[in-house]
């Protein structure tokens, strides 16, 4: 017996028997997001930001077998050892590596690695770099990136037979810094022009550096929701400056530091925010 | 069960064949091996006690490009009675890591460590630092582990490291 004209036409009831998909406000308010024309500024930073998560995701699996062959597996979940991030705990290195203004200090948890493949150096567990008046954090990760070390033009010939059998072996290095890619809890702390605290907060951040791997004008982006901004202390009544608190609450969000001298230079989206402004006091009228 | 016992009949000749295939390319492949690398595993051979110096192993891809190389000041040969295994003590070790040009891209002075032959790891347990060829990086951490083969590491936390950042180029004036 054929079965399968009866299951169609039991089938027919239910179909018509079910509600019709509703258009909920929510999803007008998507369809609206979507569809308006937006005008975004052009920030170079978003894009390579995206770049550098997906490279990111590239390179994680040949440090995961690294770390399986080498008895480490459980590294990267492991709880932390007490964190170097907190400035309580004792430098390891007590007092040897100095900040000084042409370096930037790295402090990790859980430790560094390297891979000859690639010109990337990974920072683990709870990191907190230092340099030029500011203080980046975070709990997870810490990837830097370089650009290749350049070749001189003899180097870029190709290598005659005399060259290849000489023993001794050129000096590469790791080449100029290009960018850091942070992720849990970042923080970055640092200073205004006119010297008001600056906090910003988020789950990623991307540091760039500017052209040839030079601190001045390197850039730091944070996008997406739970984003967090302070410039000065919107609690403290006395500031005498105006101060503001500002945490995203769109995916579109994005907020984006320059770093000038020993100062931060801050622009953000237009839209995507609640903002809380703290204005200082105002001196009383004279009669 | 008859049908299984038919079964096995027809498969237990089949598995055979396939193992006497794959042992020839296993023994292929042994026989290939790396006059190198059978100077390493005869490492293991030393009696317990034996202090071997100034060692040298140099460390090659695929392609025949310098991977690693490490030298060894002093390795003490030692049985540990717990793994039952003949373990190599090294000390005043260093290790250069080449990228893939075939240039010297990192040296790493480590006081101490295991050199373990058969995975081609050294685990130091001791102080490691590390230097970039360059001179703009350096790495501090109280151990690491190091595949020679790959070229990869790991300076095991709390570490330490250093970069030096090129300083803002004046403006020549016209």
């Amino acid at each position: 017996m054929k079965l399968q004209p009866l299951i169609l036409l039991a089938v027919i009831p239910i179909l018509f028997a079910a509600p019709p998909p509703r258009v909920t406000d929510k999803d007008l308010a998507r369809f609206e997001r979507l569809v308006t024309p937006k005008e975004r500024p052009d920030l170079g930073a978003i894009e390579s930001y995206e770049k550098a998560e997906a490279r990111n995701q590239a390179t994680a699996k040949r440090m995961v077998d690294f770390l399986n062959s080498a008895g480490q597996p459980t590294l990267i979940s492991q709880p932390d050892a007490p964190a170097p991030s907190q400035d309580d705990i004792e430098d390891p290195l007590e007092g040897l590596f100095e900040p000084a203004p042409d370096t930037l200090l790295i402090s990790c948890s859980k430790g560094i690695y390297l891979d000859g493949e690639s010109y990337e150096i990974d920072y683990l567990g709870k990191v907190k770099i230092q340099g030029k008046g500011l203080t980046l954090t975070c709990d997870k990760q810490l990837k830097a990136l370089f650009y290749p070390p350049e070749k001189e033009e003899a180097e870029k010939k190709v290598p005659t037979e005399e060259a290849k059998k000489d023993p001794l072996a050129k000096f590469g290095g790791f080449g100029e810094l290009k960018q850091f890619t942070a992720g849990g809890n970042v923080r970055v702390n640092g200073k205004t022009e006119d010297g008001q605290k600056v906090y910003m907060g988020g789950d990623n951040a991307l540091y760039e550096m500017s052209k040839g791997g030079e601190l001045e004008n390197s850039t730091i982006t944070f996008r997406g929701k739970k984003i967090g901004f302070m410039m000065g202390d919107v609690t403290d009544k006395s500031n005498k400056a105006t101060s503001y608190a500002m945490t995203s609450v769109s995916d579109d969000a994005w907020i984006k530091a320059v770093v000038r001298g020993q100062m931060l230079f801050v622009e953000w989206s237009p839209t995507g925010w609640l903002t809380k402004v703290g204005f200082p006091p105002q001196a009383p009228e004279k009669k | 069960m008859k049908l299984l016992l038919l079964m096995l009949i027809f498969l237990l000749p089949s598995c055979q064949e396939e193992q006497k295939r794959v042992r020839p390319t296993i023994q292929k492949e042994a026989n290939t091996r790396d006059s190198n690398e059978e100077e390493k595993q005869s490492l293991l051979n030393v009696p317990a006690g034996a202090v071997i110096e100034d060692l040298v192993l140099p460390y090659y891809n695929d392609a025949q490009k310098k991977v690693s190389l490490l030298t060894i000041k002093e390795v003490t040969v030692a049985d540990d009675v717990r793994i039952d295994k003949t373990i190599l003590k090294g000390e005043n070790l260093k290790v250069w890591l080449f990228d893939e040009e075939g240039a010297i891209r990192s040296t790493t002075v480590i006081s101490s460590a295991d050199y373990l032959v058969n995975k081609d790891q050294l685990v130091a347990k001791s102080e490691v630092l590390m230097i970039g060829s360059d001179g703009k990086f350096a790495a501090k951490s109280k151990g690491g582990i190091f595949s020679l083969t790959t070229g990869q590491a790991i300076l095991l936390g709390p570490a330490t490291a250093q970069f030096k950042i090129p300083q803002k180029k004046d403006i020549e004036a016209p």
